[in-house]
């Protein structure tokens, strides 16, 4: 069982350092991540696996002795979605002519 | 820099703070922006809505100090700048994790917390955060917090 458990930790460790790595290039550039029309469908491409991964482990026996490393990964794959949601929000606001008026306003009384 | 808060992040931080996971929110929160300038904190990443160089809506990752937890678990800032006059205003803030912890705000949350922001200036209900001495003032000059 420790070998086990063991192996599972170096998997999500791999894991987990490839999320870190995707997180640090998009900081980097997020420019670029924003302006990417391929980028966010890449990214949820990677997360959903990663995700089913971690509802396996989580039913699994070995969780209780890899949940630290769990927990690290589940945080990585909430902040990859979270870019990408908060990429999606930022177009439709683009585009959301509320928000102009909105702004306008907000400019108008925040100036005094 | 000033920064300023609607009265219901007033509600918001009240109730975090009893929360013991929380209990330094406002203290983060001054932290975080005590460091900064407006140049800085309109042009951070973590923008939502912008016209450059003059306002803008952002979300900022404030670390919560309580439970040592780094970005991606830290709290969720939701604000507007106005760069031309040198202001902040804030007035929704919401833990990642823990006990009240929440999901992605939506496009419809960011829309009316802009709208609350600007009724709150324009009705007067909105607070000064003194960051140095960590307290809130009304526009009177009155310590409420």
């Amino acid at each position: 069982m420790l070998d086990r458990m063991n192996s599972l930790n170096s998997i999500l460790t791999e894991l987990h350092s490839m999320l870190l790595g995707l997180n640090f290039e998009i900081e980097r550039d997020f420019k670029s991540f924003k302006e990417s029309k391929e980028a966010p469908g890449i990214i949820l491409e990677i997360t959903k696996p990663v995700t089913q991964i971690l509802i396996l482990v989580r039913k699994s026996d070995l969780y209780p002795g890899v949940k630290t490393m769990f927990a690290s990964l589940r945080e990585e794959i909430r902040y990859l979605k979270e870019l990408v949601q908060d990429r999606a929000i930022g177009l439709e606001l683009e585009n959301d002519p509320d928000i102009d008026n909105i702004m306008d306003k907000f400019l108008k009384t925040s100036s005094d | 820099m000033k920064v300023f808060c609607t009265g219901y992040f007033l509600e918001v931080i009240s109730d975090l703070e009893k929360k013991n996971n929380y209990s330094g929110i406002f203290k983060d929160v001054c932290t975080y922006f005590s460091d900064k300038n407006i140049d800085e904190l309109h042009i951070t990443k973590d923008i939502l809505r912008n016209s450059p160089g003059i306002h803008s809506i952002n979300k900022y990752r404030i670390p919560n100090s309580t439970i040592g937890i780094g970005k991606r678990g830290s709290y969720r800032c939701i604000s507007m700048c106005n760069v031309k006059s040198d202001k902040i205003f804030v007035d929704f803030i919401y833990p990642k994790t823990g006990s009240e912890g929440s999901e992605n705000i939506t496009k419809e949350g960011i829309k009316s917390i802009a709208i609350n922001i600007t009724n709150s200036i324009q009705s007067g209900n909105i607070y000064e955060i003194d960051l140095q001495n960590e307290q809130i003032i009304d526009l009177k000059g009155n310590r409420i917090k």
